[in-house]
């Protein structure tokens, strides 16, 4: 149940209906009902998984809580997750690895046993995985493990952050859903803007730059460096509209009921470095990752290896694994491979650029200085994008090694990506523009405080929102053939 | 601190119902959108088609009030490529009216649409595309809410599951209209500012088939008479991309029965004939299309004067697709149709006599 289907905003209009309509302290109640409903809407047997999830690790913090002394914590901590990530590659990565194995053999010649194992990826089950690791670990270092079963199951099942988070941690929504939040107006207001908001990047700009993109990485073989670069800086757009939209709305629908979920985005785009780039882009996961990867990382004591050098290797680390996290695929890995190397080769180089900086006078232009460290980074980001984006490494390495070609007749390739449908590329340029602009203006025009000052402003904006959703939305035609009239 | 106000009450406000202010503020959203939701409506009647094809069912509804006994001949577009009325008139001695448009606008609202027409005497010929009998029976939301919002009269013939349905495409019909009023703008502006030439304008205005379908192509009959003499250069002839299998949609048969049924009482003969069939074409679905000829015929509520594999032609007999006859085979279809109809009527004219369809509808 996506958030821009018509099944999701029937759903969402009738738990909002009742929700406000029960005593305010049953509301959780409802809400739980409403997100086991929604989890289990697509698969029922993915509820039993998470539910079994959510139970174990409920039981395992109360058992790490109540350990005599941090061996005995330790003693608990270990076997939960690695029950938790068990589960997670039992279901996410069992195909991967049978493929990498079967690809294995076959270059030995040999034959491999196992079938090719075509099975549904439960929904969800990488962001719901971090958050219960994180509340165990959490648990381990002091945090209050929580008493109330269904509460913890709220906490872990939420709907509006279950599919592709925030992941949150404990300590923020746990106190959030004890509180038993009411409705306000200015927030209700607020939320709805969030949502309207969110459905413009997915529906209006994400959706709108996809047939453009996939145009190009659907056909590799076709394709040029020319056309790979321009469909590379779209899908730069088109990941970060289509995630940032359906961060905001989930960030919406959870005010809606009152409850604040954390920010995953921060102008990622006007990042000045990689560094900065990860803590402007998915911030929830970066930080999960800092916590709970690489911090434990750079403290362990087996490898007796410079602070320093063991800071680098422990972040090389910690993207493959923010890699290997966002998809079971050899691309994935090797796209969170390159962010670490991006990252680890900048602090390498850091004292010689500052150098160079100094001495070619670029600091004496800070604006134009920090333009060019912004296009820099945009430019690192794209480069990696290709294998994000990719459908094999196989598309990968063929994109990379078409890189140089092209460039030669450069309109008439962007031309070719655009196809001749020009108001459709219109569209999407111009969603470009509005999401960048949206970005550019952040913090310099305070939209919330003119919309609460004047609601009228506020819903009037919402209105001219919907009106826009409707006419520019990326919407397809229903299953059938013939559209001989004409619109 | 300020000095307490006289006018406020003492005593302190009751608190608000659970949920008032929520269902305010959902109250408030439902509002948003519902102007929202008008405001798209209104683009989309108050903007232009790209064009007026849709219009021609206004004009076949003025055809069937018209008359008080006449053919009518009920189908897609086989029958607005496929028959010349004029032929039929003179050998049924019958006013006829066409209903044959092209699009996907299924079984129920094609039969639903004539019967308010339909009285004592008349004659009503259903010649679907054979795949319409395999196709849903509602049609296509988006093709119905065409016409619906061309010829409003139309709405009546929407089951409600149907009317929501179409209500539901506004904003796919609304998004369409936009792409092409910017992209029509844009080429145009691109084409003034010297960055573009317009090519694929051109491209498209040289096949376009808003040329054909279009209003003015229609005459007073509902016969579609702008592609006679044209011929579509280096053009093959098209089937649709997704074909059903060619298996009886649900409720297709039933509806049939039931129109049959309802026209029996009503002293309506109904005739069921065949959309005409590229030969190749005809004999790929042999099997399914002779299988629902038999199903007809075993049901005395029809009249099943020919069977569907008279009505197989030549590709040189076609026009674009296999059910669109060129002016060559138009002739031949409508003269066989005109003598199934009589044959039915054993032989003699079903109607006494039958003025020029133009002279009836300017009375």
């Amino acid at each position: 149940m996506g958030f821009t289907t018509a099944n999701f905003a029937w759903f969402f209009a009738a738990v909002a209906l009742v929700h406000f309509a029960l005593p305010q302290r049953v509301r959780w109640m409802w809400l739980l009902a409403a997100s086991l409903f929604f989890y289990g809407f697509s698969e029922p047997f993915f509820l039993v998984q998470i539910l079994a999830a959510t139970g174990l690790s409920f039981w395992f913090a109360q058992k790490i809580e109540a350990a005599p002394d941090k061996a005995a914590k330790q003693k608990l901590l270990w076997p939960a997750i690695f029950l938790l990530v068990g589960n997670l590659v039992l279901f996410k990565y069992t195909p991967f690895f049978n493929e990498t194995l079967r690809s294995i053999f076959n270059l030995a010649h040999a034959e491999y046993p196992f079938p090719e194992l075509n099975w549904i990826l439960p929904i969800g089950i990488s962001f719901y995985t971090f958050q219960l690791i994180s509340y165990l670990v959490d648990v381990f270092r002091g945090l209050k493990a929580e008493r109330q079963l269904g509460v913890f199951a709220l906490y872990v099942t939420f709907f509006p952050k279950l599919i592709a988070g925030p992941i949150e941690r404990a300590k923020n929504l746990l106190p959030q859903i004890h509180a038993k939040p009411g409705f306000d107006y200015a927030v209700a207001l607020q939320a709805m803007q969030l949502i309207i908001w969110g459905v413009i990047q997915k529906a209006v700009i994400a959706d709108r730059i996809a047939p453009f993109v996939n145009a190009v990485y659907d056909n590799v073989e076709a394709a040029n460096g020319v056309q790979i670069a321009f469909a590379t800086f779209l899908y730069a757009f088109q990941i970060y509209a289509d995630f940032a939209g359906y961060t905001n709305m989930a960030l919406g629908t959870a005010l809606l009921f009152g409850y604040k979920l954390m920010h995953n985005f921060n102008r990622p785009y006007f990042a000045v470095s990689i560094q900065d780039f990860w803590k402007r882009w998915h911030i929830s996961l970066t930080s999960w990752l800092t916590d709970y990867i690489f911090t434990p990382l750079t403290r362990q004591k087996t490898f007796k290896i410079k602070f320093y050098t063991l800071m680098l290797w422990s972040m090389l680390i910690t993207f493959v694994v923010s890699g290997f996290w966002h998809g079971a695929a050899w691309t994935f890995i090797a796209w969170g491979a390159l962010h670490g190397l991006y990252i680890v080769i900048s602090l390498l180089l850091q004292k010689r650029w500052n150098t160079f900086a100094r001495a070619s006078k670029l600091i004496d232009h800070p604006k134009f200085y920090q333009a060019l460290k912004i296009g820099v980074t945009f430019f690192l980001v794209c480069i990696a994008y290709i294998l994000f984006r990719a459908n094999t490494m196989e598309d990968a390495i063929t994109m990379f090694s078409l890189l140089g070609t092209g460039w030669d007749a450069l309109v008439s390739n962007v031309k070719i990506v655009v196809g001749g449908d020009i108001a459709q590329f219109g569209l999407a340029m111009l969603g470009i523009i509005v999401l960048m602009g949206a970005d550019l203006l952040h913090g310099r025009v305070n939209l919330d405080g003119a919309f609460a000052k004047r609601p009228a402003i506020g819903w009037a904006a919402c209105y001219a929102a919907v009106v826009a959703i409707v006419l520019f939305g990326a919407f397809y035609d229903e299953q059938q053939q013939f559209i001989y009239f004409r619109f | 601190m300020s000095a307490p106000n006289p006018s406020e009450p003492t005593s302190e406000a009751p608190a608000p119902k659970r949920g008032a202010n929520a269902y305010g503020f959902f109250a408030c959203v439902a509002a948003m959108i519902a102007a929202a939701a008008l405001t798209v409506v209104a683009f989309l009647v108050l903007t232009p088609d790209g064009n007026d094809y849709a219009l021609a069912s206004n004009l076949k509804h003025e055809a069937l009030s018209a008359h008080d006994q006449k053919i009518v001949l009920v189908g897609g577009s086989n029958l607005a490529y496929g028959i010349d009325s004029a032929i039929i008139e003179r050998t049924t001695h019958c006013p006829v009216v066409n209903m044959g448009m092209n699009g996907f606008l299924g079984i129920r609202f094609m039969l639903e649409e004539v019967k308010p027409y339909l009285h004592r005497g008349d004659v009503v010929v259903i010649a679907f595309e054979h795949e319409t009998y395999a196709r849903p029976v509602d049609g296509s939301s988006t093709d119905l809410l065409m016409v619906t919002k061309a010829n409003p009269a139309t709405l009546r013939a929407l089951t409600p599951q149907q009317l929501l349905r179409v209500a539901s495409r506004y904003p796919y019909v609304a998004h369409q209209r936009i792409l092409r009023l910017l992209g029509d703008q844009a080429r145009t502006i691109g084409h003034v500012l010297g960055l573009a030439k317009l090519e694929n304008l051109d491209e498209i205005a040289a096949w376009d088939m808003r040329r054909i379908e279009r209003l003015s192509g229609f005459n007073a009959n509902g016969d579609l008479t702008s592609h006679l003499g044209v011929t579509i250069p280096d053009h093959t002839l098209t089937e649709e991309d997704d074909l059903p299998p060619f298996v009886l949609a649900p409720g297709a048969l039933s509806l049939l029965e039931n129109f049959a049924a309802e026209m029996s009482a009503r002293g309506v003969r109904v005739v069921m004939s065949y959309s005409p069939a590229e030969r190749s074409f005809y004999e790929a679905h042999q099997a399914a299309i002779d299988g629902w000829d038999a199903i007809f015929r075993a049901n005395p509520a029809f009249a099943a004067p020919s069977p569907p594999s008279q009505y197989v032609f030549d590709a040189s007999m076609h026009f674009d697709t296999v059910y669109h006859l060129n002016e060559q085979g138009r002739a031949i279809r409508s003269q066989m149709l005109a003598n199934d109809i009589n044959g039915v009527f054993e032989g003699a004219p079903p109607c006494s006599a039958a003025a020029p369809a133009q002279e009836r509808i300017s009375q």
